[in-house]
Order: structure tokens, then sequence, then C-alpha cells
């Protein structure tokens, strides 16, 4: 898995690619703290590299989610395909996210 | 009808120590299931795998996780047996954990009641089993007759 960060002033753009396993959870998890923790409560998450995350990453993701709603933010999800894409609709999580057009 | 036969077998008691199998399960999979399918079966066995690691063995660190893949012929059968006491499990097709939105865990045996044919869960989840149809190419190419 690999996550590349793009700030711009309160927000930042995530993209992440490859496989998120249970593993990657944490990092993800504490990248994503320590932007809120500095402020950025609006991020745009990329997942049009992602192949595939495990029920650990969807969970790790709607934390984040409820954290930005918190600090009066905003988390959007872009790029969903394949099976990522089929996971969200299946967890009907692309209900919870604002899920934008690649 | 047809022999089964043993596929590989995989013993670990880590995350790390499964992690290099992954490749190739999901390669074993899709070969045999079809992308799509294979795709679906390898979401489930790592769920499975991720429940038997953190929830069955987790108060067990020494526990090892037992995983066998074996080719039934018309479908590709995938066992993941843990040492622990299991895990809660609910195997109603939805027991509200795709509606409570911001549950922020539980749905991995979720997940696997959805995307393969078959899942049994026996020992309180200390056995996995799930099952997948090979698609109609692979279904031909294995027929072994007893």
């Amino acid at each position: 898995m690999k996550i590349d960060v793009s700030r711009s002033g309160n927000g930042a753009r995530i993209s992440i690619s490859g496989s998120m396993y249970v593993e990657d959870s944490a990092s993800v998890r504490e990248k994503l703290i320590a932007l809120l923790d500095e402020g950025v409560y609006n991020l745009t998450l990329d997942l049009s590299g992602l192949d595939y995350v495990d029920s650990s990453g969807l969970g790790v993701l709607i934390s984040i989610h409820k954290r930005c709603l918190q600090k009066g933010g905003k988390m959007t999800i872009t790029g969903l395909r394949g099976m990522v894409e089929e996971l969200f609709k299946l967890t009907r999580l692309d209900l919870v996210f604002n899920v934008a057009a690649h | 009808m047809c022999r089964e036969e043993n596929l590989i077998s995989i013993v670990f008691s880590t995350i790390e120590e499964f992690a290099p199998q992954r490749n190739g399960l999901l390669t074993l999979m899709c070969s045999m299931c079809g992308s799509q399918r294979g795709m679906r079966l390898f979401v489930a066995v790592n769920e499975a795998v991720n429940n038997a690691l953190f929830h069955a063995n987790r108060d067990l660190p020494e526990a090892c996780v037992e995983l066998v893949a074996v080719d039934e012929g018309a479908s590709l059968r995938i066992s993941v047996r843990s040492e622990g006491d299991g895990f809660e499990h609910d195997l109603r097709a939805d027991p509200g954990v795709f509606s409570d939105f911001l549950r922020e865990s539980g749905r991995g045996v979720q997940i696997i009641l959805h995307v393969v044919d078959e899942v049994s869960i026996e020992e309180s989840g200390s056995i996995v089993t799930l099952r997948m149809g090979k698609d109609d190419s692979q279904r031909r190419n294995s027929s072994i007759p007893s």
C-alpha cells in the first residue's frame, strides 16, 4: 500500500493505492489523524489506485469521517472502482461518505 | 462424482507470516473461479484470517491458524481453522451492521456472507469454511473421475 498526501490550506488530498490490509490500517489512521490534529479538516481521499480494502480499513475510514464531522470538516471519497466500490456498496458506506465522481 | 484434491495448506500464527501468502492465494482463486469470483473469495478468506488471528486467537499469541484449500471439482473450498475459542458472529443476512453506518467494526463476517456462495461457521467460529463455484471453463478442466 502507498499513501500520498498533498495539502492545501485546511484541506488535503490523500491518494491511497495498492491494497489496504489490516497491517496497513494503523499507519493510514495515524497519518489522517495527524492531519486533523494540524487543523486540516477537509479531506479528499482518492481511492482510484486502491485495489482492495478489508473491513479494518473501512473501519479506519469511518473513524476519520466521524472525526472530520466533529471538527466541522468533511471527508470526500473519490475514484471508487472495482472490488473497493463493490465493498462500499455492499456495506452501504457509499451512503455514509460523500462520494464524488473521479 | 469427482475426487477432492488438496491444493494448499498453510499454517501461520501472525499476520506477518500470512501476508506473503496472499498473492499466491489470490492467483489460485482467480485461476479457478475467474477473476471476479476469485477476488470475492479472496476478500472472504482475508476477512476469515483476520477474524482468526485478531479475534479467535486474540488471547493466544502463540496459537496457529491453518488455511486449507481443496479443489472439489465444481467448486473451491477454503477452510480457516483457529485454535482459540472462536469469535462473536451473527449469521443473519444483515443483523444491522450495514445500517449502523458509523460503527467502526463488525463488518467482516457480514462481508464474508455476501461475497461467497456458501459459508459455514463451526465450533463458535474456530472453523470457517468458504465455498465458491468455479467458472465453467475451470469446472470442465478439473473434472477428475473417481
